[in-house]
């Protein structure tokens, strides 16, 4: 079900698109990502429409008066948030539905990358059972080379005058997009769990792509860093990006109590 | 406040981890061995590589002989197809892109060599005093067969999965940059060298006058093995991983569409064929009259050459894509992934005599 749905199709468009661009697997990558976002454009906008709607919402004298009101009663303070949200119309599931939509799509395109690479015997049989009659099987095996890398291995760059050290330049790239998305794209919050939750992810989020890059085939590192720069050209693109928050490096001042 | 400031929400750390545990869950890396197991055999003893070791086994029996490495070493993979030498190596590269020399008499290491850039898939092959090793790195290296030493080196466009065919003076260098080369053996220049327009994955055949290799552009194509010269090409309905096993009247070979099939040497026409039940990998043994096919299913048979008619056939807890072995009066075939490794069959009725499971 997963391979006939999400996985196959996935695995055939990308060697598809390889086989469009010269047999250059790393341009593939972008373009396939690029493709993968703007097919789930309607998603993400629907996520950052309810967003503001909840950021909107928690500035809201009414939400403020609550928050002061039921301080001590967390129970009472749930239900009457659940009122408000009723009040205005606000589902507060409707955040969650596409980023739950999108994770398939994300461990589908990981999936393919990794398995249309093929470096092992079990792996370039497997992808063998995967292929449609139409991708023709002259570009077999991929070309695993971009630029200096070998997609299929973890990437560093060896410097003529540093020989003996190789400076994982993809795994720090991948932190700085991830923390410069995070950074950009995570609203602030009157919530303080919220807040709590929202400076995590952007220390973890960074720290974990980041081991995966330093770790595994450097395709995944490449779709990691087009992924980043798509996603934060996507949100620019809608006019709400603030670019003074990524020097604000003790977090949001919304979301700071005050004194 | 700083110490409430450091408190992590551990749903958050959880999601995350799950969200690792699956990325690294959906490659399939993790649970699937990366290749099948590597079988090689002389008079007594069967040598089996297959993920952290090479075993080997007592023919007679299916006891251990040894191991090597004698203890677990998480950093060595060995799946290549051992070579044993005249002079008593047992030689196989790793995907730890180092070639080892160990005593097929007890195990110990003679030399290795590590000057690869990449995986060892495939097997070594011995040209007189020269070993030759594959690599995934795309290069064929020349080795002393004494000490491992470099003699000379040839870089392919893709990388290297099969052992060269050594004939006299020259090598037969298959490559999945699609392209069959022909070599000197004492210089590594190259003689001639054909495309054959698709990925090459095992060593190719010499026979009838032919050199016979394999494609995964469905086919089996025969050249020339003094010009490269195309001769007749057989088209299949899938990728023709394994070469075939030849006589001196046909090739038998299968593909994955899961056809098992013998062609003549003559003109590649069709002399009979038949459904495997699961992609054929592995190169077909031969025996006297009898033709052993494996699949991907785990399902070994006996065909007769005459006429493909069945002979007997069995069913394995397994996959089975390492090319089957007649070694003594046993069937020797490896099986990938499941907790028998090497099962030794009667040839004539299928029937085990022994199985070996490595201790765990």
């Amino acid at each position: 079900m997963w391979d006939t749905v999400i996985l196959d199709p996935m695995i055939n468009s990308l060697l598809w698109i390889y086989d469009l661009l010269w047999n250059n697997f790393g341009l593939a990558i972008i373009v396939f990502t690029a493709l993968i976002r703007l097919v789930t454009l309607p998603l993400t906008l629907q996520q950052q429409r309810s967003t503001q709607k909840m950021q909107e919402m928690q500035g809201s004298k009414a939400w403020q008066d609550m928050q002061k009101k039921f301080k001590g009663d967390k129970q009472k303070l749930q239900e009457e948030q659940l009122k408000l949200y009723k009040e205005v119309g606000f589902n507060p599931l409707s955040g969650c539905l596409p980023t739950v939509i999108q994770l398939p799509i994300i461990f589908g395109l990981y999936g393919a990358i990794i398995r249309a690479l093929a470096t092992t015997p079990t792996q370039l049989l497997e992808l063998a059972n995967h292929i449609y009659d139409f991708i023709p099987s002259s570009i077999i095996p991929l070309n695993s080379h971009f630029l200096y890398m070998n997609l299929g291995q973890p990437e560093r760059l060896f410097l003529p005058f540093l020989p003996n050290i190789g400076i994982p330049v993809l795994t720090i790239l991948v932190v700085i997009s991830t923390y410069f998305q995070n950074k950009l794209m995570t609203p602030p919050t009157g919530d303080a769990q919220g807040a709590q939750m929202g400076k995590v992810m952007a220390l973890y989020m960074p720290l974990l792509l980041g081991y995966f890059a330093y770790t595994l085939a450097s395709g995944l590192a490449l779709y990691f860093v087009a992924s980043n720069l798509l996603a934060i050209v996507q949100y620019a693109a809608t006019g709400k990006v603030d670019f003074k928050k990524l020097l604000s490096f003790g977090g949001d001042s919304k979301g700071k109590p005050k004194r | 406040m700083a110490r409430r400031s450091l408190r992590l929400p551990w749903a958050a750390v959880g999601a995350l981890l799950v969200a690792a545990l699956l990325l690294t869950g959906c490659s399939g890396a993790a649970l699937t061995p990366s290749s099948w197991p590597g079988v090689a055999a002389d008079a007594e003893t069967a040598y089996v590589a297959s993920n952290q070791a090479v075993y080997a086994i007592d023919l007679a029996t299916g006891a251990q002989r040894w191991r090597f490495p004698s203890e677990a070493d998480r950093g060595v993979a060995l799946y290549a197809p051992p070579l044993i030498t005249d002079d008593g190596l047992v030689i196989l590269g790793g995907f730890d892109k180092t070639v080892y020399a160990i005593h097929a008499s007890d195990g110990r290491q003679a030399w290795t060599f590590t000057q690869a850039n990449d995986r060892y898939v495939g097997g070594a092959s011995q040209a007189g005093d020269l070993i030759l090793v594959p690599s995934s790195d795309h290069t064929l290296y020349a080795l002393q067969r004494a000490s491992g030493a470099l003699v000379w080196s040839f870089e392919t466009g893709a990388p290297l999965w099969a052992a060269p065919l050594v004939d006299g003076e020259v090598v037969y260098l298959p490559s999945q940059d699609h392209t069959l080369y022909a070599l000197n053996v004492r210089t590594g220049k190259p003689l001639w060298s054909k495309d054959l327009g698709a990925a090459l994955s095992d060593t190719p055949v010499l026979a009838g006058g032919l050199l016979l290799a394999g494609t995964f552009g469905q086919g089996l194509t025969s050249l020339d093995p003094r010009t490269g010269a195309p001769d007749w090409a057989v088209t299949t309905a899938g990728w023709v991983w394994g070469n075939p096993a030849a006589d001196e009247a046909a090739a038998y070979f299968g593909d994955l569409s899961g056809a098992g099939r013998a062609v003549s040497l003559k003109d590649g026409s069709d002399l009979w064929s038949y459904q495997a039940g699961g992609d054929v990998v592995a190169s077909p043994a031969l025996g006297d009259s009898t033709v052993y096919f494996a699949t991907a299913a785990g399902v070994v048979q006996a065909r007769s050459t005459a006429d493909g008619a069945s002979l007997w056939e069995v069913t394995l807890a397994g996959p089975v894509n390492t090319d089957p072995l007649l070694a003594g009066d046993h069937l020797l075939v490896a099986v990938a992934g499941g907790d028998v490794l090497l099962a030794a069959l009667d040839p004539a009725t299928g029937a085990t005599r022994w199985t070996f499971a490595p201790a765990k």
